[in-house]
């Protein structure tokens, strides 16, 4: 019988892979970044730069967690709730009940992780879709936000605490330029770090590629699913927990109303935009921040265009399809330009 | 004479990437017949059903209807040609009701928007039910009934369509007796109507109760058709597993030892009924039976993947708990899974994923990964079983079912386990990747392996098995040793069909 033997062929050098399995992504980051820059002169400065950036650590911490959660193949609907919930209790605790920082802080975040610890567990024990278990968990979770406040917006009586949002550290380069690092988006950069190498260096990062890619595989191959399922919730809310405090301590108070709102479509597109497949166990880190500035940059971008909101949403909306529609039919491209954007597996 | 057949398959080609499923397979049947369908696993049965419906079109050869020629094109043309199958996966709407699910497809309308008459539909299946004595409520949920009902549910809808020619795919593989008694008197009242049925089973019991003729296929061939009036279970027997022995299995040295690896007792649950057994150091255990017989069952509890009721287990003398996989690996124990693609690997990963996935302590501490250490174990299991591909970074998906079969039996030797259950380990590969595997299979034996190997392919547990155990209905029904002369196919067969006692 002739059998058709792939010839080997060489190892492509990682780095020249890594550039090449995002070069989308990079791609259409950079488009924007042309057009932005020619049409308007404030868009390349320094301190949009550090504006943009800062919009977004939020919105990155939140994308890093759905990252996790869509590698896994499930979806998470209730971060947006725990943004708010998060910014709330934390405020109150510290500034109505009155206790110390780093104990408000601890006790938030605690709280966070349980959210993520009842999504997990619901999703690993039962049977019922990601998609309903976390969209009644936004509902509850926002109903107890408006609990602890009692519906109004508290404010933050810490310094301290507001430091956390809105603190900067100041590198002067020379006498002219001085380099900002807003606290938030050190925080950003050191979760993406973090999450990256536990993703791709880790055995649990491993664990998360198999039970997205095959469940039933991964439980054959006597990796306990349920336990990382829980471990990826868990961790899902409290980096949006952690995107609660920065932003409360941003606006200097909680507001259980209307922050939140929203966000976890945000981040789902980030993500998705970078590349991350939502059928489970397609994407990396390095997706996530990619997409993330994209959003950020188109954010930003259309304002600076003085686009109207309204208008906005509907340029916004048609990039993500486009972008998606793109990444999926990579496979369907003329070889060369498929063999440059690098193949990809639904 | 020709005309007085409903159905002439003649000459009757279908092959799959080389592979041939049925090669010039000759078939008909009269009016008013039964029509037994018989052969192993993998004869070539269901290729011949989705032919007849429609779903496969036959390379060569020429289908008759009341001796016209027709191109069953889809599956429209077949039910046009008044041919309606019953397959084995019964494929009723759950939430709808049995009148719907009766006329689906082909729903009763009213003018003037052509919206459902669902009047109508309700008397017509009241109609249709009542003339069949099947006992429905046509307002009923479907997926409230039993499998049984279901079952009938379809062949009523079948009738609904004029159906001419009814095949039945196994259809008393999930009923109860007292079920199977109301399957047949319905068969029996279409007989009366003059309708044709083509009853695919494996039950002798069943052929010789209803089927007025039966014809047996082997490998996708035609064996032969006799009437059951002239025919023995015997002859039907030798018929089906009557094949040439080929040196295709390696060599066999009874390498088992008397220590025994794994000693099973009582495993009881929803499929497994009391089943003890014991597996030595070195052996190769076959486990034969049909389809359904438990045997993937079986190796899942000892696995960890079901839960079992009652039974022990003891591995090396020592009695263990495995409530999960992750417990059996630790006890080293692998199992091969029946389903490569759905639970042995995850496709749109490397090889070197796979492959690596159930001994990354090996090489992972924190966050350090040894790299080399990696490449080295992937390196050494791709030379043993020479998986063939572009390098370690190639995507399973891209691979094919030998080789991907390949990555799973590496990636449970890479655990380095005592115990290995193989669970239908050459399905649906080619034959160069089968010789390796059983090569494999042999040598494993030889270090002092202990292999569970389950097979519904007779020759394959006949000449690589130590011993054989053969299972019907979630119970063992006998133990053959190969040493003795005991493993034959007439015996395993015989086992099988879940005759208690067979002394030829």
């Amino acid at each position: 019988m002739v059998k058709n033997i792939p010839t080997p062929r060489k190892r492509t050098h990682p780095f020249i892979k890594t550039i090449r399995s995002y070069l989308g992504p990079i791609l259409i980051l950079l488009i924007l970044f042309i057009i932005l820059t020619v049409k308007s002169p404030n868009f390349l400065t320094l301190g949009n730069i550090t504006n943009i950036l800062q919009q977004v650590s939020i919105y990155g911490l939140l994308s890093i967690g759905l990252t996790y959660i869509i590698l896994i193949g499930n979806v998470d609907l209730s971060i947006g709730s725990t943004v708010a919930f998060a910014g709330c209790l934390s405020v109150t605790l510290l500034s109505v009940l009155n206790l110390n920082l780093y104990l408000s802080l601890f006790l938030t975040l605690l709280a966070c992780a349980l959210i993520g610890l009842f999504n997990g567990a619901c999703l690993a024990y039962t049977k019922l879709p990601p998609f309903i278990v976390t969209l009644a968990t936004q509902m509850i979770v926002r109903g107890m936000a408006y609990i602890i406040t009692d519906g109004f917006p508290v404010a933050s009586t810490s310094k301290a605490f507001n430091q956390i949002g809105s603190g900067r550290w100041t590198i002067p380069v020379n006498d002219t330029l001085k380099i900002q690092v807003p606290y938030s988006v050190a925080f950003l950069f050191v979760a993406f770090l973090v999450f990256g190498i536990v993703l791709s260096k880790t055995k649990f990062g491993r664990y998360i590629y198999a039970v997205g890619g095959n469940q039933e595989a991964a439980i054959h191959s006597g990796i306990n699913v349920k336990k990382v399922r829980i471990v990826v919730f868990v961790i899902a809310a409290t980096l949006a927990g952690c995107g609660g405090i920065i932003l409360a301590a941003r606006m200097g108070s909680g507001q259980p109303a209307n922050v939140g709102l929203g966000y976890e479509g945000e981040a789902i597109a980030a993500s998705v935009l970078g590349g991350v497949s939502f059928g489970g166990g397609i994407g990396t880190i390095g997706c996530t921040i990619i997409g993330t500035l994209i959003m950020g940059v188109i954010n930003n971008g259309l304002n600076m265009l003085r686009f109207e909101y309204f208008y906005q949403l509907i340029v916004k909306g048609s990039i993500i399809l486009f972008s998606v529609y793109f990444d999926s039919i990579k496979d369907q491209l003329p070889r060369w330009r498929g063999t440059l954007f690098g193949k990809k597996e639904a | 004479m020709t005309d007085e057949y409903v159905l002439e398959m003649i000459g009757i080609d279908k092959s799959f990437g080389g592979i041939h499923a049925l090669r010039g397979f000759n078939f008909n049947c009269k009016s008013g017949e039964v029509h037994v369908l018989m052969g192993e696993n993998g004869a070539g049965k269901s290729t011949l059903l989705n032919i007849l419906g429609g779903i496969y079109l036959a390379d060569a050869g020429e289908i008759r209807i009341h001796g016209k020629a027709v191109r069953i094109a889809n599956p429209i043309v077949a039910r046009d040609n008044g041919i309606a199958i019953i397959h084995q996966e019964l494929s009723v709407c759950k939430n709808m009701t049995v009148a719907e699910n009766i006329y689906r497809g082909a729903f009763p309308t009213k003018p003037p928007f052509d919206f459902i008459d669902y009047d109508r539909m309700y008397y017509d299946a009241l109609a249709l039910i009542d003339g069949m004595q099947l006992n429905l409520d046509p307002d009923a949920r479907v997926g409230k009934l039993s499998i049984a009902q279901q079952q009938m549910v379809e062949i009523a809808s079948a009738i609904s369509k004029n159906a001419d020619i009814v095949v039945m795919d196994e259809p008393t593989a999930s009923l109860t007796r007292h079920e199977v008694e109301s399957l047949f008197q319905i068969i029996e009242n279409l007989l009366r109507e003059n309708r044709t049925i083509i009853y695919v089973s494996h039950r002798m019991e069943e052929t010789f109760r209803i089927g007025h003729r039966v014809t047996v296929m082997r490998d996708g061939t035609y064996v032969g058709t006799k009437k059951t009036s002239e025919t023995t279970t015997d002859e039907l027997v030798a018929m089906m597993v009557g094949r040439d022995i080929k040196d295709a299995y390696g060599t066999r040295s009874f390498t088992r030892t008397a220590e025994k690896s794994l000693e099973v007792r009582n495993f009881t649950n929803e499929k497994l009924k009391n089943v003890s057994f014991d597996l030595y150091k070195g052996e190769i255990l076959g486990f034969s039976g049909l389809v359904g017989a438990g045997r993937t069952e079986l190796a899942r509890a000892i696995f960890g993947l079901d839960p079992i009721m009652a039974g022990t287990i003891k591995v090396h003398g020592k009695e263990v708990v495995i409530r999960n996989p992750d417990d059996a690996i630790r006890h080293k124990i692998g199992l091969v899974p029946e389903d490569r693609k759905g639970a042995g690997l995850v496709l749109n990963q490397s090889i070197s994923f796979n492959l690596t996935i159930c001994v990354l302590r090996s090489f992972i501490r924190g966050i350090d990964v040894d790299t080399k250490k990696e490449l080295e174990i992937v390196d050494k299991y791709k030379d043993i079983l020479s998986i063939k591909s572009s390098g370690p970074d190639q995507k399973c998906r891209e691979l094919s079912g030998g080789n991907q079969q390949k990555v799973v039996l590496s990636k449970w030797m890479a655990t380095e386990p005592e115990i290995l259950i193989l669970d239908e380990p050459t399905r649906g590969i080619d034959v160069g990747a089968k010789k390796e595997i059983y090569d494999l299979i042999n040598r494993l034996s030889a270090q002092g392996m202990a292999i569970l190997f389950i097979s519904s392919d007779l020759p394959e547990i006949i000449h690589l098995s130590h011993r054989a155990i053969v299972m019907s209905d979630g119970a063992i029904m006998a133990e053959l040793d190969a040493q003795e002369e005991e493993l034959t196919q007439i015996k395993i067969m015989n086992y099988a069909i879940g005759r208690e006692e067979y002394d030829g």
